[in-house]
């Protein structure tokens, strides 16, 4: 499903040089529930977006569904990610003017489905937002954000679901309701990977592995 | 979701940002179709009160032309006033003459006869001048011409004859034996010789003219006359012909002989006054002109310099508006949107800006044009047919759009083009 092997990132600062990634590499299975777990500026976020086919990598390889997507064109690879990809952020990063239901079917203007709209309200229905359908974000907890925003990246039904602290802005109840929708779809066949801070959510993903300084820890 | 919807609940979300937007273009479209229906209106106001001036000129000069007709036509004549019963032949042939009074010519003097300037009133009777062998002589008594208008008192009028003074024609000088200076009597009273006059070959010339009293006096005629004679009258054609009938109204007892009527041109002014109506008339159109030019030059001015104050207040607006979207811009770029149709978002937003700012502004332009045409122009009410141009309406409802858009490109563009990775990264 996804193949990852001795990515490395270096970025520019004023005046040195990061690593950001150094050399990492992992698999990920399809119905795989991979936390990955580090300190801030471990380079979790590089990964991830790397992985998103967002941030090209400097060295290394990575090959989703058998495809390295940065050996396609910019055009190819926009359509790689709505076909494949599903992303969830920290910061929900819902458009502000659209409803609930409207955000969900956002994808729509990457990739059109015939299908979609009655898939957009099964979905706010699995997360329990049907009647916050009509709602602007703004008018939404932030655990009915992250799980419109959760619903928006299964719209295209992804094989591979990419999450980047999605629990860091909810509380724990919150934070276990969308781990609960994680793990029902890896238990269905869809690859996650979740990056996270909190030990006790991270124990709850099928594999943990931590980041330090752009690789993996050792022995954790 | 359509990208369209999207646009325009972006709009309704960001109105603010919108709404300036729109302003802009209101501010750029409304200079420009008001410069243009200003111009209309000037055009359409000077094309209106040439046509007026145009008309009050070709009625005028109709007038002018008129009257160069009539006034070609005043006829200068001669008159002569006799006894309504009057001889004519005896009066030419014998100088023989019926006598009426010789109030008369005040009775003249005191009517409204404004063609007869003044009147020479004279008693003339043909003697056998006793003191000559019996030979014919033509006594004439004058007065010297009476002035019928006040108006013309300067005018030099045929000196009267003094009392005891005789102004003598050729042949009776010679019969007498005298000259200037000399003495002659005539039915037995003594005149001096004031003039001789040199022969003429007519009936002047066995003449002798003396004072009409003392010829009333010699003759026994008190108070009498037998002519009155009017010489450079001047009228038009049509009150020509009833000059005679109002001499005769007035005074029933005579008959008035026309003589001599005579056209006299006097259109040198007139044409004058034609030319002056015509220069007047280009003096109007090259002032209009020269207004025209002035409104024009004023417009080149202020409106490219509205529109490229309000394309950078657009380019302005619209980089706000893309800095605010770019967590927006990253996250549809992460889910796959392409960044064409980013591109197309903002200029889709562009374009709606672009045309109902453009639609505002070419209303708040044309009816100010309009009502600044119509208050500024002497021209007064304007029909907004008048004034309405379908090339300035395409110009501003199309330029609204195209200047929106020219001025979002490059924030637009910058906001396709952004990493998304970046984007999202963004706190
Ligand atoms: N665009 C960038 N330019 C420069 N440095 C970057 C950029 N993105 C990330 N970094 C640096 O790379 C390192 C890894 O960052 P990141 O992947 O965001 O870490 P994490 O998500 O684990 O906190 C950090 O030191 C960060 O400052
Ligand atoms: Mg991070």
């Amino acid at each position: 499903m996804l193949a990852v092997r001795d990515l490395t990132k270096r970025f520019r600062g004023p005046n040195n040089e990061v690593r950001a990634l150094d050399g990492v590499s992992f698999d990920l299975a399809p119905g795989d529930f991979l936390a990955i777990q580090g300190t801030s500026g471990s380079g979790k976020t590089t990964l991830l977006l790397a992985c998103g086919a967002l941030q090209r990598p400097d060295g290394g390889s990575i090959s989703i569904e058998g495809q390295n997507p940065y050996a396609l064109s910019a055009e190819e690879r926009t359509r790689f990610r709505a076909r494949h990809i599903g992303f969830v952020f920290q910061q929900f990063h819902l458009i502000p003017y659209l409803t609930v239901l409207e955000n969900v079917l956002s994808p729509l203007l990457a990739l059109d489905d015939a299908g979609a709209k009655a898939r957009a309200l099964e979905l706010l229905q699995r997360f329990r937002i049907q009647d916050r359908a009509d709602h602007l974000p703004a008018h939404l907890s932030t655990g009915e954000r992250q799980r419109t925003a959760l619903a928006r990246a299964l719209l295209h039904r992804p094989k591979l679901i990419l999450a980047d602290e999605p629990t860091g802005n909810l509380d724990a109840q919150n934070a276990d309701a969308v781990i609960d929708g994680l793990r029902e779809l890896a238990a269905q066949g869809t690859a996650i990977l979740m990056v996270t801070h909190d030990n006790r959510l991270a124990a709850r993903a099928g594999r943990t592995l931590a980041m330090e300084r752009g690789k993996w820890k050792v022995a954790g | 979701m359509s990208t369209l919807g999207l646009v325009l609940r972006e709009i309704r979300h960001r109105n603010l940002n919108f709404l300036l937007g729109v302003l802009a273009v209101a501010a750029a479209g409304a200079s420009l179709a008001g410069a243009m229906t200003r111009l209309e209106a000037h055009r359409a106001g000077t094309e209106r009160i040439l046509a007026e001036r145009e008309a009050a000129t070709s009625e005028r000069l109709a007038k002018l032309n008129d009257d160069i007709r009539k006034i070609t036509l005043i006829q200068q004549f001669n008159i002569v006033i006799l006894h309504k019963d009057q001889d004519l032949n005896a009066f030419l042939a014998r100088h023989e003459a019926r006598t009426m009074p010789e109030s008369y010519v005040e009775t003249l003097a005191q009517s409204d006869l404004t063609a007869i300037n003044h009147l020479e009133p004279s008693l003339t009777e043909m003697i056998d001048w006793p003191e000559q062998n019996n030979s014919a002589l033509i006594l004439t008594g004058v007065r010297g011409e009476v002035p019928l208008r006040l108006l013309d008192a300067k005018k030099p009028f045929n000196q009267p004859v003094p009392k005891g003074s005789a102004v003598m024609g050729a042949v009776s000088a010679q019969v007498a034996g005298v000259k200037a200076g000399g003495n002659v009597t005539i039915l037995g009273r003594a005149f001096k010789v004031a003039k001789v006059h040199e022969a003429r070959g007519n009936s002047d010339d066995t003449t002798a003219w003396i004072h009409l009293a003392e010829a009333q006096d010699l003759l026994k005629k008190p108070g009498m006359i037998n002519a009155m004679k009017a010489l450079n009258c001047g009228c038009t054609t049509e009150e020509l012909k009833l000059i005679p009938g109002k001499i005769q109204a007035v005074l029933p007892g005579v008959k008035a002989i026309l003589d001599m009527p005579k056209a006299v041109n006097r259109t040198a002014s007139l044409e004058r006054a034609e030319r002056e109506t015509r220069e007047a008339m280009q003096a109007e159109k090259d002032g209009r002109a020269r207004l025209g030019r002035e409104l024009e030059s004023a417009a080149a001015l202020v409106v490219p310099l509205v529109a490229v104050a309000s394309a950078l207040w657009l380019a302005v607006l619209a980089f706000l508006n893309v800095r605010a979207r770019r967590e927006e811009i990253g996250i549809l770029r992460a889910i796959g949107v392409r960044s064409g149709k980013i591109l197309a978002m903002f200029m889709l937003r562009a374009v709606a800006l672009g045309l109902l700012g453009g639609a505002l502004g070419y209303a708040a332009g044309f009816l100010s044009g309009w009502w600044w045409g119509q208050s500024a122009d002497v021209a007064g009410a304007l029909d907004y047919r008048s004034v309405f141009s379908a090339p300035c309406a395409a110009l501003v409802l199309g330029g609204g759009p195209l200047l929106a858009a020219l001025a979002s490109w490059l924030p637009a563009l910058s906001a396709s083009m952004r990493d998304p990775a970046e984007m999202l990264r963004l706190e």
